[in-house]
């Protein structure tokens, strides 16, 4: 599995030996591309030869169609991966500096280096700039300290996550774009380009590269994994929590957790509406196994976000509940628990005083027909049931000691990419 | 010493062949984009090379000031050595193939590379101010063309994409105000 955790597999010096042979093919194609030279490279802005788009662009989407097909066939973990987080505003004001400096300077910071190793003068003085201007950005963000690190500070945000949609959907839109910006960029070349020391008119076999990388892309789309599909994937180490009854709490251990402030405790109930309005937890978040699919991205971000995130899954048994777990389970958010034995454990532990009052009885409903609760309501009081209070001061430590459970929850930390990033 | 002159002219005489096509340089770019995301988990940077070399000259001329920037102390504090990071090694491979790829295709000479109407001396000035905003335009942002653009583009990270128009946009406007410097 991808990426390699190079350190513990190859060791510090091993990495760097990789880092080397990256950077040397990284070198090598920004050479022959002739972004050594400022000329040929300011001549994307001048309609000369549009050398920046072609090279640039072509090495997005092949590095994506790659990237993202190997995501799709489980050899490389996306979570795993430097994906740059998003700090909007610091990110645009920092992009509009540098189109400023790009013309002026005819480099990027990359091309620089390039071009100084070919001896070009103004690529030299590119490079001592550039240091300058690197001590001047660490002298002065303080000034701007604020601005820089939390303004608009959003974390790892993708496509996929603003468009609300797949990968494949966006690999797909991506390339049909970049193919049309080729088409406008040869088009603006050919009518408005003068002469260049580097010409390179399309070769005429150009519609066999457009269609291999559109192929590649709806190729993409297609083998993008079904929620059942990951869960094949990760069933031979997590089935196995399922069945010996690793995850599955006890109602005492949820109370036990909701009362620790340190951890951020998050139950989704997954039943119906009908279910969920006669009788639920205080706090628990209401989201239908329907709708459960739909609102994984937003909960692995979450698990993400906010450190020490524990999520109980809960429906009238354990049946529904494990359904969504193996979602969870699927998409590898961590830290997910069931609550053992549903609402139906939890009202004949917490339920006496209600059933006491009258407002919960004994007995089956048949209404549901995927799970059965145990129990009818007097009306759909929703969470102004006792047994919904999970702060209630009834449950004393004391008492929750008599419940005689052992405690399953088991916090791990959210594995993190393995690289790093320029920022 | 003639001896190595001679070498060196050997190199800068070679004689000079056409760049690539510039849709295959984007295929090899973004093949070596996808194995560094596959070894090492990180994409392609550049900018962070000025950043830590910076990091490393303050540290070696006045180490005391490390401890009061932020930015550096994140990369030269303490025992760090700003140096000491992929990217480092991955530029010391973007020397050797650049390098290679000069020499063999014989673009290996020192020259001033320019528009037509300007001097060489106005271009090294405008080289030199233009590297200092670019990086510092680019630790703003967090990556420049190969961190954020290319290697955030690739992994779809939404940042990546607004500060990718945006820089071409300002790149297009602003080279239609000094059109006379390159063309």
């Amino acid at each position: 599995m991808f990426p390699l955790a190079s350190i513990d597999v190859l060791g510090k010096a091993g990495v760097y030996v990789v880092e080397i042979f990256i950077g040397f093919l990284f070198g090598y194609a920004l050479e022959i591309s002739g972004f050594n030279n400022a000329y040929l490279l300011t001549g994307q802005f001048y309609f000369r030869n549009g050398r920046v788009i072609k090279t640039l662009f072509t090495a997005i989407i092949v590095g994506m169609v790659l990237i993202f097909g190997a995501v799709a066939l489980g050899i490389l973990d996306y979570d795993l991966i430097w994906v740059d987080p998003t700090h909007l505003w610091p990110g645009v004001v920092g992009a509009a500096i540098m189109g400023v400096g790009f013309v002026i300077g005819g480099y990027c910071p990359g091309t620089s280096v390039v071009s100084s190793v070919t001896l070009k003068k103004d690529g030299m003085f590119y490079v001592l700039g550039g240091l300058v201007g690197a001590f001047l950005f660490s002298e002065t963000e303080p000034l701007f300290h604020y601005f820089y690190n939390n303004s608009t500070n959003y974390g790892r945000v993708t496509l996929m996550d603003v468009f609300h949609t797949n990968a494949g959907v966006v690999v797909v839109a991506i390339v049909i774009m970049a193919l049309l910006l080729f088409w406008l960029n040869e088009a603006l070349v050919k009518r408005f380009g003068r002469e260049d020391s580097a010409p390179h008119p399309l070769p005429k076999q150009w519609p066999i590269g457009a269609a291999a990388i559109l192929a590649l892309a709806f190729g993409v789309w297609a083998i993008q994994p079904s929620l059942s599909q990951m869960w094949a994937r990760v069933a031979p180490e997590k089935a196995p929590l399922l069945e010996q009854y690793q995850v599955q709490i006890h109602p005492g251990e949820l109370v036990k957790t909701m009362n620790d402030h340190t951890i951020n405790t998050v139950i989704l109930d997954v039943r119906d509406d009908y279910s969920y309005n006669l009788f639920h937890l205080k706090w628990a978040r209401h989201i239908p196994l329907s709708q459960f699919p739909a609102a994984l991205p937003s909960l692995k971000k979450e698990a993400k976000d906010v450190p020490l995130t524990v999520f109980v899954v809960l429906s009238d048994d354990e049946g529904e509940a494990t359904q969504a777990w193996k979602m969870m389970a699927a998409t590898k958010i961590p830290n997910i628990y069931i609550l053992s034995g549903g609402m139906n454990e939890w009202i004949t532990i917490f339920g006496e005083e209600d059933m006491a009052e009258g407002l919960i009885f004994e007995g089956a409903t048949s209404l549901d027909t995927v799970e059965a609760l145990n129990f009818y309501f007097a009306g759909a009081l929703g969470d102004r049931y006792r047994a919904s209070d999970l702060n209630s001061d009834e449950f004393t430590e004391e008492w929750l000691e008599t419940l005689k459970f052992s405690p399953k929850i088991k916090l791990q930390r959210q594995q993190g990419p393995v690289g790093g990033g320029c920022g | 010493m003639a001896e190595k002159k001679s070498w060196y002219q050997k190199i800068i005489e070679r004689p000079q062949k056409p760049y690539a096509n510039p849709y295959a340089g984007g295929v090899l770019l973004g093949v070596a984009l996808f194995l560094s995301l596959l070894l090492t988990g990180n994409g392609l940077g550049a900018s962070a090379m000025f950043a830590r070399l910076n990091g490393f000259l303050v540290d070696l001329v006045a180490p005391s000031h490390v401890d009061r920037v932020p930015q550096l102390l994140k990369i030269a504090g303490g025992n760090r050595n700003p140096l000491d990071n992929w990217v480092t090694f991955e530029i010391i491979g973007v020397i050797l193939g650049a390098f290679t790829a000069g020499v063999l295709r014989g673009h290996v000479r020192p020259e001033t590379t320019k528009g037509p109407k300007v001097s060489e001396r106005t271009r090294w000035v405008m080289a030199f101010f233009g590297g200092m905003i670019f990086v510092y335009g680019a630790r703003m942002a967090r990556g420049c063309t190969s961190g954020q653009v290319l290697s955030g583009g690739a992994t779809l990270s939404a940042g990546s994409w607004v500060i990718a128009m945006v820089m071409f946009v300002v790149a297009y406007v602003v080279a239609f105000l000094l059109r006379k410097m390159w063309n």
